[in-house]
């Protein structure tokens, strides 16, 4: 070939981006358009990089001792002879994202080795996408794994224990073949006592466990990551079901421990200059707590209970300048009770805060000007959580529905990626999320929308969205298939109590086989489901993922899988 | 939107709302009336005190209540209630009890008791395992000593320093107001204030 090495790598770029685009969300998840951009990059480091080692490498050193056969015939054809192994796995290095990672695997053979040979971390989103032998194949020399079990809204015990999500075919797998992993991390995952003994003896390097919304252990379990892991530096245990027998787990720990330097029991004590959380003190005097936050200037997040009220809120709005996260928790879950914040204490927040970006806001009330207000003051957010504790509640001043307030949250923050909504909703609403949220990447609804055409607007406008869950929301079967293709985009979609049949589930699991489609009925048998087929029976609960393992083997029998 | 728009969303959510009730999750509070859950919201407003009354008086029914609602983890529940109850547990309210007859004295804590079940219980156990507690017609409870057959009155004294019949007012009121306890024969109870009117 007349081809230089520097035009034949952007050739493989230019090709591989092709591919990737048709490829969609297989195998590596690559999202689409996003690898033009890192394709150009990764082409620009390698073409500036030859530039300035052309004189060396005539010689051509071709070491690549741990690459398959294949890869090296492919590297006598000739595509990849100047750039040794080193190299190439040096430029990757400048590459820490997952989703960079995965885009120049897609280039080639050779690519595809040395990235899986190198990397260093693994996310995995949904524990069901993906077989854990697969991931520990293929990066056996990883060292922190990241790994997701159920739905988010198991949170909120809408699905049904025994559903599964089990931690140990993860550690089994990674115990087989990734020995030099050091650090784990879980979320809403059910972990047994026996594999976390597994874990503490089969990774000598290991020194970080986090588990946050997990259960199925108890501190027997931790008891053995105290004893075995020599090497603990970080231990953080949030918001886990666990089974508490005795304390005696602490005393685990070695003498000569002398590495941990992170313990977090779901509760932060100390300093208060990055982070306070409140949330656990119902007790604490409004005023002595005000007078607190009133000193921590540079307060950049802050978790409190709404006993704080609207006047708290606005010692923080003038004293926390540098306030990035907020969250407000209610202190009375009853859906028609009182609360101490409302919107006012929200709009405060926004005029004394510019920097907030993160907000988690739990109140009575709201109405659609303070929301106005708010977007306008605080374009940054990019995660915005609204829940307004009575399901369906308008705006308490005009009895309007909430759309123009979350459509101005949408419109004035170009950066949203999270969004929770809440009160009286209608089809505009989503509307207003298709047409202005082009990064939200989480939607939760809840109580919202008149009709299909709601969750379409979503469905269709929405290019970045991964994950949807929707709950007590009339939407059907004709938004379930309106865009089927969308489903392989997204990590996840949840529909619980909505308008959506048996029969429009099946049309789905026919049209898309790379999904798994979970149908979640805690009391019926799936014989009474059939029996009714003419009456179209309701779905209770549906999930639905993209995944390349096929249908789990580990499911209960309340769940079906399409 | 127009009230009119808004009329027809109801209906179109009506027709679908169907489905709210199938799934048991209603939205509607202990005695309100069986329209749609979706008409009671829009018209609800906070200021509505039949919406707040009950809430406040006693836990709402199991209808009112929505299952995962409010999205807030169940350790975080767990953990609020516990911190919460570890606080009310520090406030008790210790009042002399006195039965007719008895040689001396005891103390209960009506703060530790939900209710006037409870509290009669309590009574029972802590005087004489031969009590039985019987209710009457009216709601009058009375607590028979099985062996002698003697009928004890559960009386009170308030904070005016009237003795008052147990059990006449809510439970939260009797113990903001109550004083001391007095188990007082039947034979004696007659010259007691007057019942509340209902």
């Amino acid at each position: 070939m007349g081809f230089g090495p520097g035009r034949s790598q952007s050739f493989f770029l230019v090709l591989a981006a092709a591919r990737s685009e048709k490829l969609g969300g297989r195998g590596s998840h690559v999202q689409i358009g996003y690898e033009w951009q890192m394709c150009f990059f990764v082409c620009l480091l390698i073409s500036c990089w030859f530039l300035g080692e052309r004189n060396n490498l005539e010689t051509g050193r071709k070491r690549i001792p741990s690459c398959s056969s294949s890869s090296k015939a492919v590297l006598g054809e000739g595509t990849m002879t100047y750039f040794p192994e080193e190299v190439v796995e040096h430029i990757f290095s400048f590459l820490p994202a997952q989703r960079d990672r995965n885009t120049v695997s897609l280039v080639c053979k050779v690519w595809y080795e040395i990235e899986r040979l190198s990397r260093r971390s693994v996310f995995v989103g949904n524990c069901y996408a993906v077989r854990a032998e697969r991931v520990a194949l293929r990066f056996p020399n990883v060292r922190a794994l990241t790994v997701k079990g159920k739905p988010h809204f198991a949170d909120f015990n809408l699905v049904p224990p025994d559903w599964g999500g089990y931690a140990g075919p993860w550690i089994e797998a990674a115990a087989r073949g990734c020995v030099g992993l050091e650090e784990l991390r879980m979320k809403r995952m059910v972990v047994s006592d026996e594999s976390l003994e597994l874990l503490s003896r089969s990774f000598p390097r290991f020194r970080a466990l986090v588990l946050i919304s997990c259960e199925g252990f108890s501190t027997d379990g931790l008891a053995a990551i105290a004893s075995h892991c020599k090497l603990l530096s970080e231990l953080d245990l949030q918001e886990n079901e666990v089974e508490d027998r005795g304390p005696r787990w602490l005393s685990c720990f070695p003498d000569s421990c002398t590495s941990l330097v992170s313990l977090n029991f779901a509760c932060i004590k100390g300093e208060v200059n990055a982070g306070l959380n409140l949330s656990y003190a119902p007790t604490l005097d409004a005023s002595d707590l005000t007078k607190m936050i009133s000193r921590c200037v540079k307060l950049q997040r802050l978790w409190v209970l709404d006993c704080i009220s609207d006047k708290g809120l606005q010692v923080v709005a003038s004293s926390c300048k540098d306030l990035q996260e907020l969250r407000v928790f209610p202190s009375d879950f009853y859906v028609a009770g009182y609360s101490a914040v409302t919107e006012e204490g929200l709009v405060a927040i926004s005029l004394g805060c510019p920097k907030l970006n993160s907000l988690l806001y739990f109140c009575h009330q709201m109405t659609n000007a303070a929301l106005i207000t708010v977007a306008k003051n605080c374009p940054n957010f990019t995660r915005f959580r609204l829940c307004i504790l009575e399901p369906g509640k308008p705006d308490v001043m005009t009895n309007q529905p909430l759309d123009e307030g979350f459509g101005a949250i949408v419109r004035e923050c170009k950066g949203l990626r999270r969004l929770s909504i809440s009160g009286l909703l209608t089809d505009k609403v989503f509307m207003y999320i298709g047409k202005y949220a082009k990064q939200l990447e989480m939607l939760s609804i809840a109580f919202a929308g008149d009709s299909d055409k709601g969750m379409m607007h979503v469905m269709n406008g929405c290019k970045n969205l991964r994950k949807l869950e929707i709950r007590d929301s009339p939407f059907g079967d004709a938004a379930l298939l309106g865009n089927v293709a969308k489903y392989e985009t997204m990590r996840s979609l949840w529909m619980s109590s909505c308008n959506v049949t048996l029969k429009g589930c099946q049309v789905l699991a026919s049209k898309m086989p790379m999904l798994n489609i979970e149908v979640i009925n805690e009391w019926d048998g799936c014989n009474e489901m059939e029996e009714n087929h003419g009456e179209l029976p309701k779905v209770e609960k549906l999930y639905v993922y993209r995944t390349t393992a096929g249908a789990r083997d580990d499911a209960p029998n309340f769940v079906k899988i399409l | 939107m127009s009230v009119e728009t808004e009329r027809s969303s109801t209906a179109s959510s009506a027709a679908s709302g169907l489905d709210f009730e199938d799934t048991a999750l209603t939205l509607r509070l202990p005695g309100s009336s069986s329209s749609s859950s979706d008409t009671d919201r829009k018209r609800a407003s906070t200021t509505d005190p039949d919406r707040r009354a009950p809430a406040t008086e006693s836990p709402p029914s199991p209808k009112a209540r929505v299952v995962g609602w409010p999205p807030v983890r169940e350790f975080r529940k767990n953990a609020l209630a516990a911190a919460a109850a570890a606080a009310a547990s520090s406030k008790a309210k210790f009042v002399k009890v006195a039965v007719d007859g008895a040689p001396y004295l005891r103390k209960v804590d009506l703060e530790a008791y939900p209710g006037y079940d409870q509290l009669l219980a309590a009574l029972q156990d802590k005087f004489f395992s031969h009590f039985t507690i019987r209710k009457l017609r009216n709601e009058e409870m009375k607590l028979v000593d099985a062996v002698s057959g003697t009928e004890y009155v559960p009386t009170y004294e308030d904070k005016d320093g009237d003795w008052m019949l147990v059990g006449d007012v809510p439970w939260k009121m009797f113990v903001e107001t109550c004083q001391r306890l007095r188990l007082m024969k039947s034979s004696e109870a007659v010259n007691l204030a007057p019942r509340a009117a209902r």
